[in-house]
């Protein structure tokens, strides 16, 4: 049973006792391990909660024709900002949480303050504090450290070091590449973001126009086709997230960059054949430094359920200071509070290597950087992930760089 | 004349002429060449068989046997990926929506096809036969884009109701073909002879057509619920997830970060099982169904 | 045989003036109709009442007139035009492999000989599977490192065989062999239907006069067999025109687009881009290329017949 956060004299857990709730979420640790706490959230606070999880894919259609065609009948979501926080918040479907955090329904000692500032931010969307953030997932550099080391390399820390590296750690015969990331187009351009940023490009400029001809997006979609043609696996155009890790998890692949989640799957030695080898490093740093993308899913209140205060009890459970103790010992994953981040629990179940990784990456992050940060969210990933898929097959950078922005600009327009 | 007769037209044989015959059959180059025909026929069903095999196959394997190359072919089988359809997700709940969906969606065909289907076999309205045409040949997305829209402003998008109603879209086309056919094929004169005594023509469909066409209506049934059990498209759009029926289910053995191969084999094996059987069983008349309403003109 | 029930049913039609029109036949139709009429015949009308609007979802502005403007950015929309192109080539890569191959498998199976019924039972099997299962089963043989048809490759001496399903040459062939897998049998099972009820006499003719296998196929065979072959290319155009399902479970469309089907990016967006104007302009005419194609073939047939 979860520790409830210790009552501060008059905070009444209780106070809503009796409400029942629904929750839409993605399928992912968090939410997995959140559901198992349900009985307890019962216990301690009367409310039910439906909790409801879904393939990230379907809650994105399911969300959205629920959200308008049925308000009312969802109380809470968890909630990706950098592909939902246009969209909804122009929908009007988050519920500010502005008010509700300083507000008497919060318990003294759920802090608020306790969150990162800078992962707190990518919650916010136009000034407004739309959901509370869980998970903070970046973009690392796993590394298979007995390739590296039967070969004499050390671990790559600019652009140009991973190209060589890389280069240098294929073997066709063998069945090795040196390097493994996405090749599918639309989810590609979550792995591409870090190398557009590396040569000191943005997907935006300020006035939210589309940026993406620029020299810097021609060289970073240049480096990309060229470091995955050279290094890659045979089929990587087209290749999907779900088929990337397993090349790094059976030792098909020296290198694999994408998001930090992935360690669990690498440490876990029922599936995973490097368990033993597997080194996390920052990624490597372009013309502009080193800017991983920083994203974050959280829940978030719908706006128009008429049980929002029940829903703030029920999401400061699951997020307190002692609930996220739990959940990280269970996931393995890095916390949004500061205080757990730096305890013994965190350090107690995470490599050394990656609680560095994250700690040096997180300042430079780039939140929300996943793709551009605009309504029509997949279409514009499609328009960008079709240039990916242009160079992955060695066409020019730069015309695939034009017919993206030009498509872009026509979707925004259209 | 010193033709050799060939075996495969036994018809000659049978009516007498066996003109030149040498005395060991067996050495015959025709009998060889037929052996090479049989053998020729079993690798190309073998072949066309091979995957539903592999995947028979592979749902007893565990993860770490599968991601194994070259794949093994004696391996412990275990029936752990089965256990997981079933603990993990709500895979009953699945085959539920889908027997439920697949049987409404037969059921109602039946109910609304065969009054239609006698219609047409004897008093030759073919009106409908357009519209069934037209179902055949309009891309499912057509229908589903307005449905969808329309169950939308009712509250029905998720509900049993607007699946099986959509499903109506392929059911009774294939419904009232299939059993025009078969009522045609039940003799007048029966159907004269009660009406003259006094019959009424729902009392003809009931007590006569009915009990004579059996076999069809049971083999159109089965159609029908084949064709519903495998439809994916339209589960796709008006499903949610309580109501998601099993093709659409499949797509979820492919997790946040992961992949279970044996799991999903065993999934695809569930899925497949109930439909081959039941197609087996019905076989004649599986091309019949499948040309329904597309001989027009 | 109709006109003896009709007699009988209204025997006073012929005797009276009076002329009472007997209900029964629309009676027995009309729940069948409005069924139809309600989840066919409604929601096509309001396809074309949708595409002449702009229309989202998710609501952020009620739906607006917007005239044919639909229809003509469709003419400018790159990726539909290639979807088209594509479909095209999907659909004649379909109909160039499963007609000769669905022949072909008929006269292996025309032949009496034990365990022919089994296997003509047996032969249903590829098309009853569930599609959206069997496309997993099938991305799972057919992968690169690990799949059983890199195996088979191996064994005839390439280790290393094209990656089917993101070499953008062999993307959408790889996706027509798996629809052909599919649906093979079922050319096949026509073509045996058909040849069942091909007359014996010019057979017997022919091997009377000594003609060869061959000589007896290309001259008798194969032309009394062409309404045949003309259905079961129908039934074939009408499906692969369609193809939407194991592209989505095999490939999503992909690589980027490169396998993506009219139908696919139809799906696309109306469900996952939300404009429900603009999918149900490309709904129409998908619809519309189907019923053209299939018009040309029963024109045809016509022609042949005559």
């Amino acid at each position: 049973m979860l520790p409830v956060a210790t009552r501060a004299a008059g905070f009444d857990w209780k106070r809503y006792a009796g409400k029942e709730l629904r929750f839409m979420v993605s399928v992912h640790p968090w939410t997995q391990w959140a559901q198992t706490q349900l009985p307890a959230l019962e216990h301690d606070t009367g409310i039910k909660v439906k909790w409801e999880i879904l393939y990230e894919d379907q809650l994105r259609q399911k969300l959205p024709l629920t959200l308008r065609s049925d308000p009312g009948s969802v109380d809470g979501f968890f909630t990706l900002p950098s592909w939902d926080a246009a969209a909804f918040s122009r929908a009007g479907w988050y519920e500010p949480l502005g008010k509700l955090i300083h507000s008497d329904l919060t318990a003294p000692d759920w802090n608020f303050v306790d969150f990162f500032p800078n992962i707190l931010k990518i919650h916010e969307y136009d000034g407004h504090q739309i959901g509370v953030p869980i998970t903070i997932e970046l973009q690392a550099l796993f590394m298979n450290n007995h390739m590296l080391r039967a070969k004499q390399l050390k671990a790559p820390t600019t652009l140009d070091e991973l190209m060589s590296t890389a280069k240098a750690l294929t073997d066709r015969d063998k069945d090795v590449s040196g390097i493994v990331t996405r090749g599918d187009g639309v989810q590609a351009v979550y792995t591409f973001g870090p190398f557009l940023f590396a040569f000191g490009g943005r997907w935006l400029d300020e006035k939210g126009k589309p940026e993406l001809a620029t020299p810097a997006a021609v060289n970073a979609l240049k480096y990309y086709g060229e470091l995955l043609r050279a290094a890659g696996p045979p089929n990587i155009l087209g290749m999907q997230w779900k088929t990337t890790y397993p090349l790094f998890q059976q030792a098909h692949a020296a290198m694999f960059i994408d998001a930090t989640n992935f360690l669990t799957y690498f440490k876990d030695p029922s599936q995973s054949r490097v368990a033993d080898d597997v080194a996390v490093a920052v990624l490597p740093a372009g013309p502009a430094g080193e800017h991983s993308t920083v994203i974050s899913w959280g829940p978030s209140i719908a706006a128009s359920s008429s049980r929002k205060e029940a829903t703030w009890i029920a999401i400061q459970y699951l997020t307190s200071k002692a609930a996220m103790a739990a959940s990280t010992k269970a996931t393995h994953l890095p916390p949004s509070r500061q205080s757990i981040y730096d305890s013994s629990v965190y350090t107690s179940s995470v490599p050394e290597d990656m609680i560095r990784t994250t700690k040096i990456e997180i300042p430079n992050a780039v939140p929300n950087g996943a793709n551009p940060l605009v309504v029509p969210v997949p279409e514009v990933r499609s328009a960008i992930g079709e240039a990916i898929i242009a160079v992955l097959q060695g066409k020019n950078a730069k015309a695939a760089a034009d017919a993206m922005q030009k498509r872009v600009v026509q979707i925004l327009n259209g | 004349m010193s033709t050799t007769v060939r075996p495969a037209a036994p018809e000659a044989v049978a009516s007498g002429s066996q003109p030149r015959i040498r005395r060991r059959p067996w050495l015959r180059r025709a009998s060889l060449r037929r052996l090479g025909l049989v053998l020729a026929a079993w690798v190309v069903v073998a072949a066309f068989l091979a995957p539903l095999a592999w995947m028979v196959l592979g749902s007893f394997k565990t993860t770490v046997d599968f991601l194994a190359y070259p794949p093994v072919w004696l391996f412990p089988p275990t029936l752990g990926n089965y256990a997981n359809v079933f603990a993990d997700n709500n895979f009953p709940g699945y085959m539920l929506n889908s027997t439920i969906v697949a049987a409404g969606a037969t059921l109602l065909a039946l109910f609304l096809g065969i009054p239609a289907a006698y219609s047409v076999a004897r008093w030759r309205r073919t009106a409908l036969g357009m519209l069934l045409l037209a179902a055949r040949m309009a891309p499912g997305i057509a229908f589903l884009i307005p449905l969808f829209v329309m169950f939308l402003s009712l509250h029905l998008v998720g509900s049993y109701v607007s699946l099986i109603a959509s499903h109506l879209i392929f059911t009774l086309p294939l419904t009232v073909w299939m059993m025009v056919g078969f009522i045609e094929a039940v003799p007048l004169e029966i159907e004269q002879a009660a009406r003259i005594d006094g019959c009424t023509v729902v009392g003809v469909l009931f007590r006569i057509v009915a009990p004579l066409t059996a076999q069809g209506i049971a083999a159109t049934a089965i159609l029908a619920f084949i064709s519903s059990w495998n439809n994916f498209l339209f589960a796709l759009v008006l499903s949610n997830e309580h109501t998601k029926t099993l093709p659409v289910a499949v797509l979820g053995y492919i997790g946040y970060n992961s992949i279970q191969w044996g799991t999903l084999m065993a999934a695809a094996t569930l899925i497949t099982l109930p439909v081959l059987v039941l197609a087996l069983c019905v076989q004649r008349y599986i091309v019949r169904g499948l040309i329904a309403g597309a001989v027009a003109g | 045989m109709a006109e003896t029930i009709l007699t009988l049913a209204a025997p006073s039609r012929a005797r009276t003036t009076r002329r009472r029109h007997d209900w029964t036949p629309d009676l027995l139709i009309a729940p069948a109709l409005l069924a139809m009429i309600f989840v066919m015949g409604f929601p096509l009308l309001y396809l074309g009442y949708m595409s002449v609007h702009r229309w989202s979802l998710i609501g952020f502005s009620p739906p607006r007139f917007i005239g044919l403007a639909n229809f003509a950015a469709l003419a400018g929309d790159e990726r539909f035009l290639s979807s088209l192109t594509r479909t095209l080539y999907f659909t004649a890569l379909g109909l160039a492999s499963n007609l000769p191959a669905g022949l072909g498998i008929a006269l292996l199976l025309d032949q009496k000989f034990p365990t022919r019924n089994l296997l003509r039972a047996l032969l249903i099997l590829p098309m009853v599977a569930t599609p959206a299962a069997m496309g997993l089963v099938w991305v799972v043989m057919l992968d690169p490192s690990l799949g059983i048809v890199r195996f088979l490759f191996g064994l005839i001496g390439i280790q290393h065989p094209p990656l089917w399903l993101s070499n953008p040459a062999l993307v959408v062939p790889t996706l027509v062999f798996v629809d052909a897998w599919m649906w093979t049998p079922m050319v096949a099972l026509i073509c045996m239907a058909g040849l069942a009820s091909l007359p014996a006499d010019p057979f017997e003719a022919a091997r009377v006069d000594g003609a060869s296998a061959w000589q007896r196929f290309r001259f008798i065979t194969f032309p009394l067999l062409t309404p045949t072959l003309v259905v079961a290319a129908m039934l074939r155009i009408m499906d692969l025109l369609k193809v939407i399902d194991i592209v989505y479970v095999m490939t999503g469309g992909g690589p980027g687009h490169l396998s993506e089907t009219t139908n696919l990016y139809n799906y696309l967006v109306a469900m996952s881009y939300d404009k429900i104007g603009y999918g149900s302009t490309v709904a129409l005419v998908l619809f519309a290329l189907v019923l053209l194609c299939t018009g040309v073939l029963v024109r045809l047939r016509r022609m042949a017949a005559e």
